[in-house]
């Protein structure tokens, strides 16, 4: 897929929050629900307000010059996921770029204890929703089932 | 069996509970750790105290506060989060089928204070979508929503239900509940017009779709009637939503119109009540001279009635019995506008004829006295 520098969220197919360090992604079409981990959050976060993962990617290897190949080949792995799945298009206007000195700051803290980003997907919604998020979850809480970890 | 009902007021876990999600510092974190201990989680935590812990988990995050119980915690926010997001997209479905049609719209309780005052998709859990729309365009509504495929239960076209009943649940194919109101409360039967709520009603956009939702003195005053109206299930979550209502820096509280509807429809017993409770305990910022206000005002003796009838019956009515015949007469009260005993009691069975759709008069003294009789008797069994 072809890389784009001016991607914006799919809305309102797709819609998304950060917490605690983690973003919670529901595409409303298909009923697929996604958790992207620190890493992955920050560089959301990052594309959702400037619409430019290269700029992340220039950010983070000028933090990191020692990992520099990884972190473009994983970013740039990462943000073809998130267009193939659909959370990310291409916008047809240009993004206007608000501040973004803190979000600056926690891509080149991630780029110094670089860790992939990933894209953890869940497709069956129904059955998520009759989880019991007391009882039948693991130790990391809904939506992560006793028995899928059992299986694993 | 018949459920018991609970008050609306919380028992002392709850009570905890509710200030762990809502307050911050010291009496938060003091809270939160009376109530970890005095509940486990696994086994404890009724459906009330169920529907706080998006909230909890919120509250405890933004101190922040890490314990073994956050990850749990975190995962019913996600929970929670995911099943409002899917009610939210489907509510846009609706109000987007009914402004086709030209129907006004204003969403009610969960999705209006989630966008206002918790201004969070997940904390505030919900089970079903309510919308409210003109009484004038109820039929209408009703008869665009089966046309396009939603099914309710109940006959609702005619107009003893219109005028006595204050929405009804309709259901699609997808098994998505919506309660469709024409009236807020049903202390508005006889008393509402077009206007009343819809006039200072503010706009909100819910999946793209513009509507409008209660204002925010409206919105507090809705949610501490129908919360203090006693349930099956702890209906505690009126105390959060009511806190973060008068609490938000957002929203402006016109605290001269909350009284003047609570008189209005009279249900200054539950406004006193509930503000007490908030004042007394949560020490929510009720401005002195409204809330002294409020606390002088005499409820009638027919507003006591109900009052006091609700508390016993709460929405759950077994027929035939003799509180069934004292919750129909609380139902008669809300709506007369007859004064002085004998007109009230005349008036009584000319509603009942309404009520039973023409049957005469000699009947219902009939079947009503029947019932009190058997209950009489019954009761002097049990006694004996």
């Amino acid at each position: 897929m072809e890389l784009h520098n001016r991607l914006k969220v799919n809305t309102p197919n797709v819609v998304h929050e950060t917490i605690d360090g983690e973003t919670i992604l529901l595409d409303l079409n298909t009923g697929n629900y996604y958790s992207l981990d620190g890493t992955g959050a920050v560089i959301w976060e990052f594309i959702d307000k400037t619409g430019n993962y290269e700029k992340a990617i220039e950010i983070m290897t000028a933090a990191n010059s020692a990992e520099s190949d990884i972190i473009d080949s994983t970013v740039k792995q990462f943000t073809e996921e998130l267009l193939t799945e659909k959370l990310m298009v291409i916008a047809e206007n240009e993004i206007t770029s608000p501040d973004v000195t803190e979000l600056e700051k926690k891509l080149k803290e991630i780029a110094l204890n670089f860790k992939a980003p990933a894209v953890c997907k869940y497709t069956d919604m129904q059955d998520l929703l009759l989880l019991d998020p007391i009882h039948e979850v693991d130790e990391k809480g809904w939506p992560e089932s006793r028995e899928t970890q059992a299986n694993e | 069996m018949k459920p018991s009902l609970r008050s609306p007021f919380p028992t002392n876990e709850q009570e905890l509970l509710l200030k762990a999600c809502l307050l911050s510092g010291e009496l938060m974190q003091t809270s939160y750790n009376f109530w970890k201990s005095l509940v486990n989680i696994e086994t404890d935590v009724e459906h009330g105290s169920f529907r706080q812990l998006p909230l909890l988990y919120l509250n405890l995050n933004r101190h922040p506060i890490n314990d073994e119980l956050m990850p749990r915690l975190k995962g019913m926010y996600r929970k929670s989060w995911s099943n409002n997001q899917i009610l939210f997209f489907k509510m846009g479905q609706v109000l987007r089928l009914l402004h086709q049609k030209g129907i006004r719209t204003m969403v009610l309780k969960g999705v209006a204070l989630s966008l206002l005052a918790y201004k969070n998709f997940a904390v505030r859990p919900m089970a079903d979508m309510d919308i409210m729309v003109p009484v004038s365009q109820a039929n209408l509504t009703i008869d665009w929503l089966k046309q396009n495929g939603w099914k309710s239960s109940v006959e609702t076209n005619d107009e003893y239900y219109l005028n006595h009943s204050k929405s009804v649940t309709l259901i699609n194919d997808e098994n998505t509940e919506l309660d469709l109101h024409w009236y807020p409360l049903d202390e508005c039967f006889g008393i509402m017009h077009d206007e009343m709520f819809w006039d200072k009603a503010v706009t909100m956009t819910v999946s793209g779709e513009n509507t409008l939702a209660l204002c925010p003195a409206d919105e507090l005053l809705l949610t501490i009637v129908h919360g203090l109206m006693p349930n099956v299930e702890p209906p505690i979550r009126w105390i959060a939503d009511s806190y973060i209502l008068i609490t938000s820096k957002d929203l402006k509280i016109d605290w001269e119109r909350l009284v003047e509807y609570a008189k209005k429809l009279s249900v200054i017993i539950q406004v006193k009540e509930g503000l007490k409770y908030l004042k007394v305990n949560f020490s929510a910022p009720i401005p002195e001279d409204i809330y002294n206000r409020i606390q002088l005002i005499k409820p009638s003796l027919a507003d006591r009635i109900l009052y006091n009838q609700g508390k016993r019956r709460g929405v759950y009515v077994y027929h035939p019995s003799f509180e069934k015949i004292l919750s129909v007469y609380a139902d008669y009260l809300k709506n007369t506008t007859h004064k002085g005993m004998v007109s009230q009691h005349i008036g009584f069975l000319k509603f009942m004829r309404q009520r039973t759709k023409g049957k005469n008069y000699f009947r219902i003294l009939v079947y009503y006295l029947s019932v009190l009789l058997k209950s009489n008797r019954k009761q002097n069994k049990t006694g004996a």
